[in-house]
Protein backbone atom coordinates (compact mmCIF):
# COMPACT_ATOMS: atom_id res chain seq x y z
CA UNK A 1 0.00 0.00 0.00
CA UNK A 2 1.72 3.18 -1.18
CA UNK A 3 1.56 6.33 0.89
CA UNK A 4 -0.25 9.03 -1.09
CA UNK A 5 0.80 12.64 -1.50
CA UNK A 6 -1.64 14.19 0.94
CA UNK A 7 -0.19 12.08 3.70
CA UNK A 8 3.36 12.93 2.82
CA UNK A 9 3.40 15.76 5.30
CA UNK A 10 3.40 13.35 8.18
CA UNK A 11 6.60 11.93 6.84
CA UNK A 12 8.05 15.35 7.59
CA UNK A 13 8.05 14.06 11.12
CA UNK A 14 10.39 11.40 9.87
CA UNK A 15 12.69 13.58 7.84
CA UNK A 16 15.41 13.05 10.40
CA UNK A 17 15.34 9.29 10.82
CA UNK A 18 18.39 9.36 13.08
CA UNK A 19 16.42 11.39 15.63
CA UNK A 20 13.45 9.04 15.39
CA UNK A 21 15.71 6.05 15.87
CA UNK A 22 17.44 7.70 18.81
CA UNK A 23 14.12 8.68 20.38
CA UNK A 24 12.73 5.19 20.09
CA UNK A 25 15.90 3.67 21.57
CA UNK A 26 15.68 6.10 24.48
CA UNK A 27 12.03 5.20 25.02
CA UNK A 28 12.93 1.53 24.94
CA UNK A 29 15.59 2.21 27.57
CA UNK A 30 12.92 3.72 29.83
CA UNK A 31 10.64 0.75 29.31
CA UNK A 32 13.45 -1.69 30.03
CA UNK A 33 14.30 0.22 33.21
CA UNK A 34 10.69 -0.09 34.28
CA UNK A 35 10.66 -3.79 33.58
CA UNK A 36 13.98 -4.70 35.21
CA UNK A 37 13.50 -2.41 38.23
CA UNK A 38 9.97 -3.54 38.94
CA UNK A 39 10.78 -5.25 42.27
CA UNK A 40 12.41 -2.03 43.52
CA UNK A 41 9.55 0.06 42.16
CA UNK A 42 7.05 -2.15 43.97
CA UNK A 43 8.91 -1.44 47.21
CA UNK A 44 9.10 2.31 46.65
CA UNK A 45 5.86 3.07 44.81
CA UNK A 46 3.30 0.39 45.66
CA UNK A 47 -0.12 1.00 44.13
CA UNK A 48 1.06 4.21 42.51
CA UNK A 49 1.47 5.44 38.99
CA UNK A 50 5.03 6.25 37.95
CA UNK A 51 6.36 8.24 35.03
CA UNK A 52 9.76 7.26 33.65
CA UNK A 53 11.85 9.33 31.29
CA UNK A 54 15.37 8.50 30.12
CA UNK A 55 15.39 5.47 32.38
CA UNK A 56 14.60 7.37 35.61
CA UNK A 57 11.44 7.78 37.66
CA UNK A 58 10.50 11.43 37.21
CA UNK A 59 7.11 11.52 38.91
CA UNK A 60 4.78 9.30 40.91
CA UNK A 61 1.36 9.56 42.48
CA UNK A 62 -1.92 7.87 43.23
CA UNK A 63 -3.73 8.71 40.04
CA UNK A 64 -2.78 8.70 36.39
CA UNK A 65 -3.87 12.30 35.92
CA UNK A 66 -1.97 13.61 38.95
CA UNK A 67 1.23 12.06 37.62
CA UNK A 68 0.55 13.44 34.15
CA UNK A 69 0.21 16.91 35.69
CA UNK A 70 3.61 16.48 37.36
CA UNK A 71 5.07 15.42 34.02
CA UNK A 72 3.70 18.62 32.48
CA UNK A 73 4.96 20.77 35.35
CA UNK A 74 8.44 19.37 34.82
CA UNK A 75 8.06 20.12 31.11
CA UNK A 76 8.90 16.55 30.20
CA UNK A 77 7.95 15.48 26.67
CA UNK A 78 4.82 13.38 27.19
CA UNK A 79 5.42 11.55 23.94
CA UNK A 80 8.61 10.00 25.29
CA UNK A 81 7.45 9.32 28.86
CA UNK A 82 6.48 5.83 30.02
CA UNK A 83 3.64 5.66 32.55
CA UNK A 84 2.71 2.54 34.47
CA UNK A 85 0.71 1.53 37.51
CA UNK A 86 2.87 -0.35 40.02
CA UNK A 87 0.75 -3.10 41.48
CA UNK A 88 2.04 -5.42 44.19
CA UNK A 89 0.02 -8.27 42.81
CA UNK A 90 0.47 -8.90 39.12
CA UNK A 91 -2.97 -9.63 37.78
CA UNK A 92 -3.59 -12.10 35.01
CA UNK A 93 -4.40 -10.37 31.76
CA UNK A 94 -6.69 -12.03 29.24
CA UNK A 95 -7.50 -9.90 26.22
CA UNK B 1 18.70 -8.25 2.81
CA UNK B 2 16.39 -9.09 5.70
CA UNK B 3 15.31 -6.51 8.20
CA UNK B 4 14.74 -7.43 11.83
CA UNK B 5 12.91 -5.68 14.64
CA UNK B 6 13.51 -6.51 18.27
CA UNK B 7 10.73 -6.96 20.77
CA UNK B 8 11.05 -7.87 24.42
CA UNK B 9 9.40 -9.83 27.17
CA UNK B 10 8.32 -8.09 30.35
CA UNK B 11 10.63 -9.16 33.17
CA UNK B 12 7.87 -9.94 35.63
CA UNK B 13 4.86 -10.42 33.42
CA UNK B 14 6.52 -12.28 30.55
CA UNK B 15 4.26 -10.38 28.18
CA UNK B 16 5.58 -9.67 24.70
CA UNK B 17 6.06 -6.01 23.76
CA UNK B 18 7.54 -3.89 21.03
CA UNK B 19 8.09 -0.14 21.01
CA UNK B 20 6.96 2.04 18.13
CA UNK B 21 6.13 5.64 17.34
CA UNK B 22 2.50 6.45 16.65
CA UNK B 23 1.64 9.37 14.38
CA UNK B 24 -1.89 10.76 14.20
CA UNK B 25 -1.81 13.25 11.29
CA UNK B 26 -5.19 14.87 11.93
CA UNK B 27 -4.21 15.71 15.50
CA UNK B 28 -0.56 16.44 14.71
CA UNK B 29 0.32 14.00 17.46
CA UNK B 30 3.34 11.77 17.66
CA UNK B 31 4.07 9.56 20.62
CA UNK B 32 6.19 6.58 21.51
CA UNK B 33 4.21 3.58 22.66
CA UNK B 34 5.01 0.21 24.13
CA UNK B 35 2.63 -2.11 22.30
CA UNK B 36 1.56 -5.47 23.63
CA UNK B 37 2.04 -7.96 20.78
CA UNK B 38 -1.38 -9.55 20.38
CA UNK B 39 -1.83 -12.10 17.61
CA UNK B 40 -5.42 -12.51 18.80
CA UNK B 41 -6.28 -8.92 17.94
CA UNK B 42 -7.51 -8.47 14.38
CA UNK B 43 -6.38 -4.84 14.43
CA UNK B 44 -4.23 -2.55 16.54
CA UNK B 45 -5.86 -0.67 19.39
CA UNK B 46 -4.94 2.46 21.31
CA UNK B 47 -5.98 2.21 24.93
CA UNK B 48 -6.89 5.21 27.13
CA UNK B 49 -3.64 5.53 29.11
CA UNK B 50 -1.60 6.09 25.96
CA UNK B 51 -4.30 8.25 24.37
CA UNK B 52 -4.51 10.47 27.43
CA UNK B 53 -0.75 10.70 27.84
CA UNK B 54 -0.32 11.92 24.28
CA UNK B 55 -3.04 14.55 24.76
CA UNK B 56 -5.56 13.06 22.37
CA UNK B 57 -8.81 15.05 22.17
CA UNK B 58 -11.39 12.28 22.47
CA UNK B 59 -14.22 14.69 21.67
CA UNK B 60 -12.88 15.06 18.12
CA UNK B 61 -12.71 11.34 17.39
CA UNK B 62 -15.18 9.69 15.06
CA UNK B 63 -16.25 6.16 14.20
CA UNK B 64 -18.23 3.58 16.05
CA UNK B 65 -16.76 0.19 15.20
CA UNK B 66 -18.16 -2.79 17.01
CA UNK B 67 -15.44 -5.01 18.46
CA UNK B 68 -15.73 -8.28 20.32
CA UNK B 69 -13.46 -9.01 23.27
CA UNK B 70 -13.43 -11.20 26.36
CA UNK B 71 -15.43 -8.57 28.25
CA UNK B 72 -18.09 -8.38 25.55
CA UNK B 73 -18.87 -5.97 22.76
CA UNK B 74 -17.24 -2.54 22.74
CA UNK B 75 -17.48 0.37 20.34
CA UNK B 76 -14.25 2.01 19.28
CA UNK B 77 -13.28 5.11 17.38
CA UNK B 78 -11.26 4.76 14.20
CA UNK B 79 -8.48 7.14 13.16
CA UNK B 80 -6.00 7.03 10.26
CA UNK B 81 -2.56 6.57 11.73
CA UNK B 82 1.04 5.70 11.03
CA UNK B 83 3.16 3.51 13.23
CA UNK B 84 6.92 3.61 12.87
CA UNK B 85 9.29 0.91 14.07
CA UNK B 86 13.03 1.26 14.21
CA UNK B 87 15.62 -1.30 13.34
CA UNK B 88 18.41 0.28 15.31
CA UNK B 89 20.84 2.19 13.12
CA UNK B 90 19.49 0.71 9.88
CA UNK B 91 15.88 1.36 8.88
CA UNK B 92 12.60 2.86 9.94
CA UNK B 93 9.58 0.83 8.85
CA UNK B 94 6.38 2.80 8.44
CA UNK B 95 2.86 1.34 8.46
CA UNK B 96 -0.36 3.12 7.61
CA UNK B 97 -3.37 1.73 9.40
CA UNK B 98 -6.83 2.59 10.55
CA UNK B 99 -6.18 2.60 14.27
CA UNK B 100 -9.00 1.61 16.60
CA UNK B 101 -9.15 3.79 19.69
CA UNK B 102 -10.95 2.61 22.82
CA UNK B 103 -13.18 5.26 24.40
CA UNK B 104 -11.81 6.96 27.48
CA UNK B 105 -12.58 4.86 30.53
CA UNK B 106 -10.76 5.16 33.86
CA UNK B 107 -11.19 1.44 34.42
CA UNK B 108 -9.09 0.67 31.35
CA UNK B 109 -6.10 2.83 32.25
CA UNK B 110 -3.87 -0.10 33.15
CA UNK B 111 -4.35 -1.85 29.82
CA UNK B 112 -1.56 -1.54 27.26
CA UNK B 113 -2.20 -0.60 23.67
CA UNK B 114 -2.26 -3.57 21.33
CA UNK B 115 -0.33 -4.33 18.19
CA UNK B 116 -2.68 -6.47 16.16
CA UNK B 117 -2.55 -8.54 13.00
CA UNK B 118 -3.00 -5.55 10.71
CA UNK B 119 0.73 -5.12 11.27
CA UNK B 120 1.85 -8.49 12.63
CA UNK B 121 0.72 -10.20 9.41
CA UNK B 122 3.47 -8.26 7.65
CA UNK B 123 6.15 -9.74 9.85
CA UNK B 124 7.55 -13.17 10.57
CA UNK B 125 7.80 -13.60 14.32
CA UNK B 126 10.30 -15.59 16.37
CA UNK B 127 8.73 -16.03 19.81
CA UNK B 128 11.03 -17.75 22.29
CA UNK B 129 10.39 -16.61 25.87
CA UNK B 130 12.72 -19.21 27.39
CA UNK B 131 15.61 -17.57 25.51
CA UNK B 132 14.09 -14.09 25.94
CA UNK B 133 14.12 -13.78 22.18
CA UNK B 134 11.34 -11.89 20.43
CA UNK B 135 12.32 -10.91 16.91
CA UNK B 136 10.30 -9.85 13.90
CA UNK B 137 11.50 -10.18 10.35
CA UNK B 138 9.92 -7.44 8.30
CA UNK B 139 8.28 -8.93 5.21
CA UNK B 140 6.59 -5.75 4.04
CA UNK B 141 5.93 -2.17 5.05
CA UNK B 142 4.28 0.88 3.51
CA UNK B 143 7.53 2.79 3.57
CA UNK B 144 11.09 1.92 4.55
CA UNK B 145 13.42 4.77 5.40
CA UNK B 146 17.16 4.24 5.75
CA UNK B 147 18.67 5.68 8.92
Amino acid sequence: MAIDTKERYILEELKNPVDVDRGLQSFRKSVLALSSDRPRLIERYPKQWVAIYKGEVQAHGKTFLSVLRKVDRKKLPREHVVMRFIDRNQRTMIL
Amino acid sequence: MSSMLRGRFGDTTGRPYIEGRLLLPRFRIRSDISFLVDTGADVSLLNPADGTRMGLDYARLTGNVESLGTSGVSYNYVEPAFIVFSERGRFLHVYRINLEIAPYDRKLMELPSLLGRDILDQWKMTYNPSKKRLVFEVLSSDETIPI
